[in-house]
C-alpha cells in the first residue's frame, strides 16, 4: 500500500470537514459497523521495535504497521483467546513474520478500543476513486466511565493520480487541517498511561564521561533494580520465561557492578549487597533450569531418532510438574516479606541522599571514565593471559573460569558502553559474544549432561516405558556428549579471534589508562 | 509472483470479462496484483475507469520498469492496479521487431515486479503475433476461454498445434468453456466431452449472462453489483479451481 498520511482532527472538525468535502467533490462513501480492536505487543515491545502491533478484531487477529493501523496480513482466529505465542498461530504469513520477532516471549493485550471507520471516495469525471479518505472514530474503554475518544483522519492515495491527490492536500491546507506529528498508536497507548518502547532487556544507560564514579554506579544500580522490579509481575503471573530470564540477568549484573567496580562504595555495604542479590539467583536457580529444558524440548527431539523420541515424554512430564512446584516457591517467595525488605534496603542504598552517601570510598569521586577503562583494561589483559594458557587438553575448570570472567567483561562495556564510541563498543561486544557463546554451550552440554545422568539414574522400572525412557536418554547424553566434543575443539579458534592483534589495538586504544596515579582497587 | 495471460486468436470469447472478474478476486485475498491491458482497444481499462496516460506508450513499455512504474494507476479496490492500455499498442509489434531479443522482452520487462505484485494478469491482444509470442513467453500460464462451439475448440486445438511447433511450454496452456448456454444443446454436448490429460481444461465455466454483458454499463467487476449472480459465483468457482491448479503445478 502507498504511504498513508494521517491528520489529527477532533470530532467538530471532522463533521464540518466531511460535509465540506461533499460539497466540493464528487464522492461516494462507505461506513462500516463499529468494530472491537485489541492491540498487543510483548513486554519488551518487540512489535513496535519494527513497526508493527498485532490487532484482534473479531474472528481475525492480523498485524499492522503502527502508523496507519491497516492490516497486512491477516489470520483467522475463530477461539476467544487470542494466541500467545508464535507457535500456537495456525499456518500463515502472520506466524512466519512472528517467529523471529517473538521468539519465546509472550503477546500481552495493550489497549482495547472500539473503532467506527467510514471512508469517502474522491471521483472524477470517469466516476472513478482518485483518493480515499478515512476517517476513524476511536473510543477507548478506561477506567472511567465516559472513556476517552480519538479521531483519525487518513489519506489514502491511490496510485497514479498525484496531480488529484496535490490539489486535494490544498483543499485541507486552505481549511487548516493539518497533518499530525505523532502516531495514532502511540497516542491510544498513551491514553492508557503506556510509553511504547519503554522496557528492553538490552542495558541502555547514557553516562556523562566526567561524573563521579559513585554517581555513575548509583545510576548503574537503579537502573537494574528497575528491570529487577519491573519484572516481578511477569515472573509471578508466569507470561513467559523471559520475565524470569531479566529479572536474573540484571540481578547478576547488579552483584557483578558491585563487586567489580571497587571502592566506590564502603566495602561492608558492597558485599552485604551482593549477598542479598546473590540469594535472588539462588532462589530462582532451579526454575530457570527447568524452563531451559522446557524450552530445549525440539531441540532435544530432534538430536534423537524417531522411535526414541516417544522416551523423552515422561521426562519432559516430570520436567513440567517440577517446574509447578518450583514457581509456587518463587512467586512464595517474592510475595515475601522478606523480599519486600530487601527491596527497600536497595532502594535505600542507591538513594543519593541516603546515609551510605556520608560514608566516602576511595575511588568515589574519580570521575566514571578514568575508573571504567582502568577495570575494563586490566579484565581484559586477566582474560588475555589465562585463554592462553588453555591448551587442548586443560582441565574444564579453567575454560568455566574463562567463561566467568568474560561475562564480567561483558557486563563491564555494557555498563560503560555509552563512555566509548558505540561502533568500537558493539564491534568489541561482538568479538567478546563469540567467544562467550563458545563458553556457554560448553558449560550448558555440561550441566544438561549431568542433569541427565541424574535423572537416569533415578527412572524406575515400574513406570511404563522405562526402558524406552532409559534409551532416550542415554541417546541424549551420547548426542549431548560428542556435541560438547566439537564445541570444545572450536574454543582455540574463537580464542585465537578474540585476541586477534586488531582486537588488543581497539581495546588498548580505548582503554589503557594514560595517566599515571590512577584508581587503586 | 504468478502471471496468467488471458489469450484468444479472436475477440469476443469472454476474455477480457474473465480478466477483470479473476484479477479483482485475486485481490480481495490481501496479496497485491497487477492487471496489466495489453490489447489496444483497452476494454479493460474501460471496466477499471483508468485512463490510458498520454504519448507512445507502446514505445515507454519496452523501456523497463521505471516507465511502467509511471504508467501504473490503482483501481477503485485497494491492492489492484492497472496498467491502462492505449492506441499505440496497435504497433506494439513494430516496436518489438525493432529491438533484440524481440520475443522475451515483455517477461524482462515483468520480472522486476516479482516482489511488489503476488499475482500478474495479461489482457492480451487478439491474433498470434510478436506480442502474444511474448506474452507465452512471459506467462506461467496461458488461460484461453473457449465458446463451446465447433470452430471455437478448433482455434484452441490450433494453438496447441502453435505451440508444439515453435517448441513452446504447452503445459502453460489451461483452458476453461467460456459464456456457456446451456439451452443450446451443443453447448451442453461439447462442454460435457472429455478432453485428453495433457490438454488441461479447467472444470467450471463461465455461463454466457445478461450479467456479464452489464459490466460496460456498471464498469464493475460482476461481484460488485451482481455477487449473487450465477456468474459472479462461477468467476469464484474459476478463480479458485484455477489457484489449486498453478499451486500444485
Amino acid at each position: 500500500m502507498t504511504d498513508l498520511l494521517v491528520y489529527a482532527i477532533n470530532s467538530i472538525e471532522v463533521q464540518k470537514l466531511w460535509k465540506d468535502i461533499r460539497q466540493h467533490y464528487s464522492t461516494r462513501s462507505e461506513s462500516n459497523p463499529v468494530i472491537t480492536q485489541v492491540f498487543h505487543d510483548t513486554f519488551d515491545w518487540r512489535l513496535f521495535q519494527k513497526n508493527l502491533t498485532l490487532v484482534r478484531e473479531a474472528k481475525d487477529v492480523y498485524l499492522a504497521h503502527v502508523a496507519a493501523l491497516e492490516p497486512w496480513s491477516k489470520v483467522l482466529w475463530p477461539k476467544k483467546a487470542t494466541p500467545k505465542f508464535w507457535w500456537q498461530f495456525p499456518e500463515s504469513p502472520v506466524k512466519d513474520a512472528l517467529k523471529p520477532l517473538l521468539d519465546v516471549r509472550a503477546l500481552l493485550p495493550l489497549v482495547a478500543v472500539q473503532n467506527k471507520h467510514r471512508s469517502l471516495s474522491i471521483l472524477n469525471e470517469d466516476e472513478k476513486t482518485v483518493i480515499r479518505i478515512h476517517h476513524n472514530h476511536i473510543h477507548i474503554k478506561d477506567e472511567t466511565r465516559r472513556g476517552q475518544n480519538v479521531h483519525s483522519l487518513t489519506l489514502q492515495p491511490i496510485r497514479g493520480y498525484t496531480q488529484d491527490l496535490q490539489n486535494f492536500r490544498q483543499f485541507l491546507q486552505e481549511r487548516d487541517v493539518v497533518q499530525k506529528e505523532e502516531d495514532l498508536y502511540r497516542k491510544l497507548l498513551n491514553s492508557m498511561g503506556k510509553t511504547p518502547g519503554d522496557y528492553t532487556s538490552k542495558f541502555r544507560l547514557d553516562l556523562a564521561p566526567d561524573l563521579s564514579s559513585v554517581q555513575a554506579t548509583r545510576m548503574i544500580l537503579r537502573y537494574l533494580i528497575g528491570v529487577i522490579t519491573s519484572n516481578v509481575d511477569g515472573v509471578k503471573a508466569d507470561i513467559d520465561t523471559e520475565f524470569l530470564h531479566d529479572f536474573r540477568v540484571a540481578s547478576r549484573r547488579v552483584r557483578s557492578a558491585l563487586g567489580q567496580i571497587k571502592g566506590v562504595f564502603p566495602d561492608e555495604k558492597s558485599k552485604q549487597f551482593r549477598k542479598d542479590f546473590s540469594i535472588l539467583g539462588k532462589t530462582t536457580n532451579i526454575l530457570r533450569d527447568l524452563d531451559v529444558y522446557l524450552l530445549k524440548q525440539e531441540q532435544y527431539c530432534a538430536l534423537l531418532p524417531e522411535h526414541l523420541v516417544g522416551g523423552l515424554d515422561p521426562f519432559f512430564q516430570d520436567i513440567s510438574e517440577a517446574r509447578k512446584a518450583e514457581l509456587r516457591n518463587v512467586k512464595k517467595f517474592l510475595n515475601s516479606a522478606s523480599y519486600r525488605n530487601l527491596v527497600s534496603r536497595w532502594e535505600g542504598f542507591i538513594d543519593s541522599n541516603s546515609v551510605y552517601a556520608v560514608e566516602e570510598a576511595k575511588n568515589a569521586q574519580r570521575p566514571v571514565l578514568e575508573l571504567a577503562q582502568r577495570f575494563i583494561f586490566r579484565r581484559y589483559k586477566q582474560i588475555i593471559r589465562d585463554g592462553q594458557n588453555i591448551a587442548d587438553d586443560s582441565p574444564d575448570a579453567q575454560l568455566h573460569r574463562l567463561r566467568i570472567d568474560c561475562k564480567k567483561l561483558r557486563y563491564l562495556l555494557e555498563f560503560f558502553a555509552s563512555l566509548f564510541p558505540e561502533k568500537d563498543i558493539l564491534t568489541l561486544i561482538g568479538q567478546l559474544k563469540k567467544l562467550q557463546d563458545n563458553l556457554g554451550d560448553f558449560n550448558d552440554l555440561f550441566v544438561q549432561q549431568e542433569h541427565l545422568r541424574e535423572y537416569f539414574t533415578q527412572i524406575k522400572k515400574s513406570r511404563p516405558n522405562s526402558l524406552l525412557t532409559a534409551a532416550a536418554i542415554g541417546g541424549l547424553i551420547t548426542a549431548l556428549s560428542q556435541r560438547q566434543k566439537s564445541v570444545r575443539s572450536e574454543f582455540k579458534r574463537r580464542f585465537k579471534d578474540f585476541s586477534s592483534r586488531k582486537n588488543r589495538a581497539m581495546f588498548t586504544k580505548l582503554f589503557q589508562p594514560r595517566s599515571k596515579g590512577g584508581p587503586q582497587a | 509472483m504468478s502471471i496468467i495471460a488471458l489469450y484468444h486468436v479472436k475477440g469476443g470469447v469472454g476474455k477480457t470479462a474473465a480478466a477483470v472478474n479473476l484479477s479483482y478476486l485475486a485481490s480481495q485475498e490481501r496479496h497485491p496484483v497487477l492487471l496489466m491491458d495489453l490489447d489496444p482497444q483497452g476494454s479493460a481499462s474501460f471496466y477499471f475507469r483508468v485512463r490510458p496516460s498520454r504519448g507512445q506508450q507502446a514505445k515507454k513499455l519496452i523501456k523497463g520498469k521505471q516507465a511502467v512504474d509511471a504508467g501504473l494507476r490503482g483501481t477503485d479496490y485497494d491492492r489492484l492496479d492497472a496498467l491502462p492500455a492505449d492506441m499505440s499498442y496497435r504497433n506494439m509489434d513494430i516496436v518489438l521487431k525493432s529491438v533484440k531479443k524481440s520475443k522475451s522482452r515483455l517477461k524482462d520487462l515483468i520480472l522486476p515486479f516479482n516482489k511488489e505484485y503476488r499475482w500478474i494478469f495479461l489482457d492480451s491482444p487478439p491474433n498470434i503475433t510478436i506480442v502474444s509470442e511474448n506474452i507465452f513467453d512471459a506467462a506461467d500460464v496461458v488461460l484461453i476461454p473457449v465458446i463451446p462451439t465447433t470452430l471455437s475448440v478448433i482455434a484452441y486445438e490450433k494453438l496447441w498445434s502453435f505451440f508444439h511447433e515453435k517448441n513452446l511450454d504447452s503445459s502453460k496452456l489451461v483452458a476453461f468453456y467460456s459464456m456457456v448456454e446451456q439451452r443450446k444443446k451443443m453447448h451442453t454436448e461439447i462442454v460435457a466431452q472429455r478432453h485428453p490429460e495433457e490438454r488441461k481444461f479447467l472444470r467450471t465455466f463461465i455461463p454466457y449472462s445478461v450479467d456479464v454483458e452489464k459490466m460496460g454499463y456498471h464498469r464493475e467487476p460482476v461481484a460488485r453489483y451482481a455477487p449473487r449472480s450465477k456468474a459472479a459465483k462461477a468467476y469464484d468457482r474459476l478463480w479458485e479451481e484455477l489457484k489449486s491448479h498453478i499451486l500444485r503445478r
